[in-house]
């Protein structure tokens, strides 16, 4: 209840009000008129959330104090407030430590001090089955280079005391844009690592009753059964049986189709918050040769993470590490540099989503 | 050999070497499941050595002592069929194995498959020629007998063929039962909403918001989200905790089965609303007896803040298969749901909750209802009794099949275990049944619950109407009846009925109406626009009825606060001149207020005045515990709005004892029922709720109050009125005895083991 009581205070404090905290974390709050309007209550407002007599609602005041936030998903842009020294790399060890190409090789072009630009999304997702939890996640993306940041949590804790508001900060609309699918993608990704625990309990209770529904229907199939032995001798009497065996059948599909209906996760993925903010980094170009086809493409550094961001899978917009390449010097991940099951043949999704041998080829999930 | 062929040979070696130390994993995991399942099995868990004993299996699905330890658990609990399949496994890893042929037999005895039993029997022979023990050579000779009698049964047939006369058509070669793959979970990303980035935030923002996605996520099923939009609700310590296990134990499939007024009613309503602001729940149904359809529809919309649509509206005649697709809660009356075609288009239609009020109507699974509620697609299904079982355990045991088939396994397996010979009622196995029930069902006492309410004390007034007031209701009855037997085929009986309320109320009431079907109606024929006016002429001459004036005594005579409850406006304000006239000061409260007007009255009665002059629908949802004298100046016909009245000052909370006064004009419908319900039933003094108990015991599917007219119409002409509410009478303290039976039943049966 005190990080409710301090985000409450936070909150109101960010918007005009007087505040002081009172003993047993009380919030008294003196506030401005168009405050009290969206929160429905008076000027002065006491809010006590530790239990006891005379407590407020804590779920209540959640929701009625998160309506003097923003609705829609914000996108705030920060800068660092000094700038971080980049550490001397040794590029070469690092990227033979880390940059591992399946079915290429690379040389180094270059590498120099630089700044990248950043999106760090949160998402909020729901999953709903017979239950509902909630979870957020949140994955960055650098723009500069289109690679996925591998811990962008980490990121956003070892940046954010340094962090303030950028000045005069203008929308960047297309960036954006470019590089929200790869973020919706990302959080996907994550969201169902997150939600593995949910489906493996899920899976647990849809087959114990599964188990209990099968079983039961069985007995009740296996007693029909009896009685069709029993009445063998009379046709239409063992036909009526056997009717109601098919009628029993059709019941048991359909308790099985409720049991899986009940069961399934339905996952919703939304934006709550974008902040966009640049960080410095390592640019390193290098050449990546693949049989007689070359490609310039530039990896960065992360100073703050201390690692090398990998590429995007250009299908997939997944990471790609390890990297594979193909003909026409797409940068993939495994699951898009797959052999076709039919004719053995390794083909490329971003260049064609089929094999030639027009085998149906599932996308990678 | 070249490196690379030297490289290849240790990397084959290497994947064999794992392979093998993974299969020594396996074996090591399934010979552990298989021990915990032989020891289950030895202190009789059958269960739980099935699970085990599947469990090995899951890991080595060729582990043969976990098969056989299957195959003798299903043998012994008489389950052949399933016994028969893992033998059928064994005999496939291990077909040189005498035993699995000897078990499969006698499996196929059992189940009367003696042609197949022979077959088996017959190579088991082959197999045991020269018995290596004495164990062998006599089960060799007790498979030999065994030979000779299914071949001298008539069905077994000898190894030469003989053509019989006429051969009956073989029975179909069962399928043994295949292994089903474990279910698939599915998981379905919507697709993210495109992005809307239109807002530049602060910094501060920014966090803050990551805060309160933060806080939001520590919210559970503990954190009822609904309680703070609910409207003059009180929910109780046990309905909240009730409500919290059925989300978070029950997962919304739950039987509540709380004794009589206790809120069951209000608990499956906040169950509904919780998923409902948690979005888990879009589309949902509300099945009742027809005579709570609108009670639910109001309690829903008035308290919960639902639009409920109910089959009685122009949306539902003009496309009923789209009313029940396209609605996203519907009230509806289980006698209407279950005919055709309304059941099929139920049942096609995908409800994400089911709702079930009165469902010991669904304890016979070869009813119309049972059969309609198993058909229905949903994911959360709630059940409402105060009495789960009436007559026997089987009722139980339908009932929770209707919410998780095969829980309480096959009936027979179910009678067996449970069900002692000649007891139908009490159960064998009693901590057994309960451990099963306890994962569905929750039933809160009055004793756990700490409901204790003061008495109601009843009294019934009976005026003796002036020669015009008799004159005018005589008119009134023979209008009525003259008209009943046609009226109620075309539909009319409701019009009909609302003549005789109303005049059973007021002459004022009466007039009103009569006012408005002269003017509107014309489809009226001449005779019945001369009675009514004839009658309309001798309503208009009472300008003060008797219990105007009897009440009119009572308030000069007040000691305290009053309510007044009549069911009709005109009656309200002309309640209000009587208290005018008797210098009773009073607050008015009717359905026509706004919800502030209707706060406002009531803070008036409250604070200022002692008498409130309500319609009924003042007896809905509000809370008058500070009055405790209800007047009802004329009589709802159906006993449970009558307690709904009266429990709006007879309440938890209620410190003194009620009392309620029933006005009735003597010689008037009113006044046989209030014989009847007061004099013969005792209603005032039962338990609040049970009367419904009891209703429900008297009739299926026909409402109280057409009851009460058809009988006033019927005896009216044989004369014997009085005789046909003794009759009545009859019928209600039977219903009354076998309730109170049932409700022994259930309290011996549960005791107070499902308590939350």
């Amino acid at each position: 209840m005190l990080e409710l009581t301090g985000w409450a205070r936070d909150l109101l404090v960010s918007r005009g009000a007087l505040v002081e905290t009172g003993p047993a974390g009380a919030v008294r709050a003196l506030l401005p008129p168009e405050v009290a309007a969206t929160l429905g209550a008076a000027e002065w407002l006491s809010l006590k959330f530790s239990p006891g007599l005379g407590a407020d609602d804590p779920g209540e005041w959640l929701d009625r104090l998160a309506h003097l936030l923003p609705p829609q998903a914000i996108v705030t842009g920060a800068r660092l407030r000094r700038l971080l020294p980049l550490p001397p790399l040794d590029v070469p060890a690092l990227l033979e430590r880390e940059l591992v190409i399946q079915n290429g090789i690379y040389r180094v072009v270059e590498d120099s001090p630089g700044r990248a630009s950043y999106f760090l999304f949160t998402f909020q997702y729901a999953v709903e089955s017979d239950e509902r939890s909630l979870g957020a996640v949140t994955v960055g993306v650098n723009s500069s280079a289109r690679s996925l940041v591998p811990q962008p949590e980490t990121l956003l804790r070892a940046v954010a005391a340094d962090l303030e508001q950028a000045p005069s900060f203008q929308l960047p609309a297309e960036a954006l844009t470019g590089v929200y699918p790869a973020a919706a993608r990302a959080a996907e990704i994550e969201a169902r690592k997150l939600i593995s625990g949910l489906e493996e309990t899920s899976r647990r209770r849809l087959a114990r009753d599964t188990e209990r529904v099968q079983a039961y229907y069985q007995a009740l199939l296996a007693q029909i059964e009896k009685r069709v032995a029993r009445r063998a001798a009379d046709p239409a009497a063992a036909e009526k049986e056997r009717s109601r065996a098919r009628a029993t059948e059709l019941d048991r599909d359909a308790k099985l189709e409720d049991l899986r209906r009940k069961y399934s996760l339905r996952v919703k993925l939304e934006p709550a918050a974008v902040l966009a903010v640049n960080l410095p980094v390592r640019h390193i170009a290098v050449r990546l040769v693949r049989k007689k086809e070359e490609r310039l493409r530039s990896f960065h550094w992360n100073a703050v993470l201390r690692l090398l961001e990998p590429a995007m899978c250009e299908h997939c917009l997944g990471k790609a590490h390890p990297l594979f390449l193909c003909e026409k010097m797409h940068c993939l991940c495994r699951e898009c540099w797959t052999s076709c099951p039919r004719c053995a043949r390794f083909f490329c999704r971003a260049c064609q989503p089929r094999c030639r041998c027009d085998a149906a080829q599932k996308a990678p999930q | 050999m070249s490196d690379a062929r030297k490289l290849e040979r240790r990397r084959k070696e290497r994947k064999l070497h794992r392979e093998a130390e993974q299969r020594m994993v396996n074996q090591a995991e399934a010979a552990a499941f298989y021990r915990q399942a032989r020891r289950a099995h030895a202190r009789g868990g059958a269960a739980a050595a099935v699970r085990d004993a599947k469990k090995a299996l899951g890991i080595d699905p060729k582990h043969v002592p976990a098969l056989d330890l299957l195959a003798d658990i299903y043998f012994d609990a008489q389950r052949y069929a399933d016994a028969l399949y893992y033998l059928g496994l064994l005999r496939k890893l291990e077909p040189g194995n005498p035993g699995w042929l000897y078990n499969s037999g006698l499996a196929r005895v059992k189940l009367g498959r003696g042609r197949e039993a022979l077959a088996d029997f017959r190579q088991y022979l082959e197999l045991t020629k020269f018995p290596a023990n004495a164990r062998l050579l006599a089960q060799r000779e007790t498979v030999l007998r065994l030979c000779q009698e299914l071949e001298a049964e008539p069905t077994a047939r000898p190894a030469e063929a003989r053509p019989a006369p006429q051969p009956a058509p073989a029975p179909p070669e069962p399928a043994a039962p295949t292994p089903l793959a474990p279910p698939e979970i599915a998981v379905d990303f919507s697709p993210p909403p495109p992005p809307g980035f239109g807002t530049i935030g602060t910094l501060t923002d920014y966090f803050l918001r990551r805060q309160f996605l933060d806080l939001k996520l520590a919210q559970n099923f503990e954190d009822l989200l609904c309680l703070s939009s609910l409207q003059g609700v009180d929910s109780y310590v046990y309905q909240q905790e009730t409500v919290r296990r059925v989300l978070r134990h029950f997962k919304g499939r739950a039987l509540l089965a709380d004794e009589v007024g206790l809120g069951k009613t209000i608990e499956a309503c906040l169950v509904l609303k919780e998923y409902w602001v948690r979005g888990m729940v879009g589309k949902a149904l509300v099945l009742v007896p027809p005579s709570l359809v609108a009670q639910w529809k109001g309690e829903l919309a008035e308290k919960f803040g639902f639009a409920p649509a109910s089959p009685d509206g122009p949306e539902f005649r003009r496309d009923p298969e789209q009313f029940w697709k396209r609605e996203p809660l519907v009230v509806a009356s289980l006698a209407m749901a279950r005919l055709e075609p309304h059941a099929s288009a139920l049942a096609a239609a995908p409800w994400d909750m089911v709702i079930v009020d009165e469902a010991h109507c669904l304890k016979n699974r070869a009813s119309a209802n049972w059969k309609l509620v198993n058909s229905l697609q949903r994911r959360f299904l709630l059940m409402l009794t105060a009495t789960p079982v009436e007559n026997n355990l089987i009722e139980l045991y339908n009932l929770i099949t209707l919410l998780k088939p095969g829980l309480l396994a096959t009936e027979t397996e179910f009678r067996k275990e449970f069900v002692a010979p000649g007891k139908s009622k009490s159960p064998r196995n009693p901590d057994r049944l309960h451990a099963l029930l306890s994962e569905v069902m929750i039933r809160n006492t009055r004793a756990a619950a700490d409901v204790r309410l003061p008495r109601r004390l009843a009294t019934t007034v009976t005026v003796a109407p002036s020669a015009v007031e008799a004159q005018l209701y005589e008119a009134v009855s023979a209008y009525v009846a003259a008209r009943y037997p046609a009226g109620r085929q075309a539909g009319a009986r409701t019009g009909l009925e609302w003549l005789q309320r109303q005049a059973g109320s007021s002459p004022q009431a009466l007039n009103r109406a009569l006012g408005r079907l002269l003017a509107g109606a014309n489809g009226l024929r001449e005779t019945d626009r001369r009675e009514l006016e004839a009658i309309q002429e001798l309503a208009a001459q009472v300008a003060e009825s008797g219990k105007g004036r009897r009440l009119g005594q009572m308030l000069d005579a007040r000691t305290g606060k009053l309510v007044v409850f009549t069911e009709f406006v005109p009656t309200l304000e002309y309640l209000a001149q009587v208290c005018q006239r008797h210098a009773a000061p009073y607050s008015l409260f009717s359905g026509e207020l706004s919800r502030a007007e209707k706060d406002a009255a009531i803070a008036r009665f409250r604070d200022e005045v002692d008498v409130l002059i309500s319609t009924g629908s003042g007896g809905e949802g509000r809370n008058l515990q500070f009055a405790n004298t209800v007047v009802n100046f004329d009589l709802p016909w159906n006993p449970m709005r009558l307690e709904q009245r009266v429990g709006r000052v007879h309440r938890i909370g209620q410190s003194r004892d009620v009392f309620v006064f029933n006005f009735c004009q003597a010689g008037a419908i009113e006044e046989h029922l209030l014989r009847l319900l007061h004099d013969k039933i005792n209603m005032f003094e039962l338990v609040v709720g049970e009367i419904d108990g009891i209703l429900g015991n008297l009739d299926e599917g026909q409402d109280f109050a057409e009851l009460v007219l058809e009988l006033w119409v019927s005896a009216r002409r044989a004369e014997r009125v009085g005789e046909a509410f003794d009759e009545l009478a009859e019928r209600l303290l039977t219903a009354k005895e076998r309730y109170a039976e049932t409700k022994q039943l259930d309290e011996a049966l549960f005791h107070r083991d499902f308590e939350v």
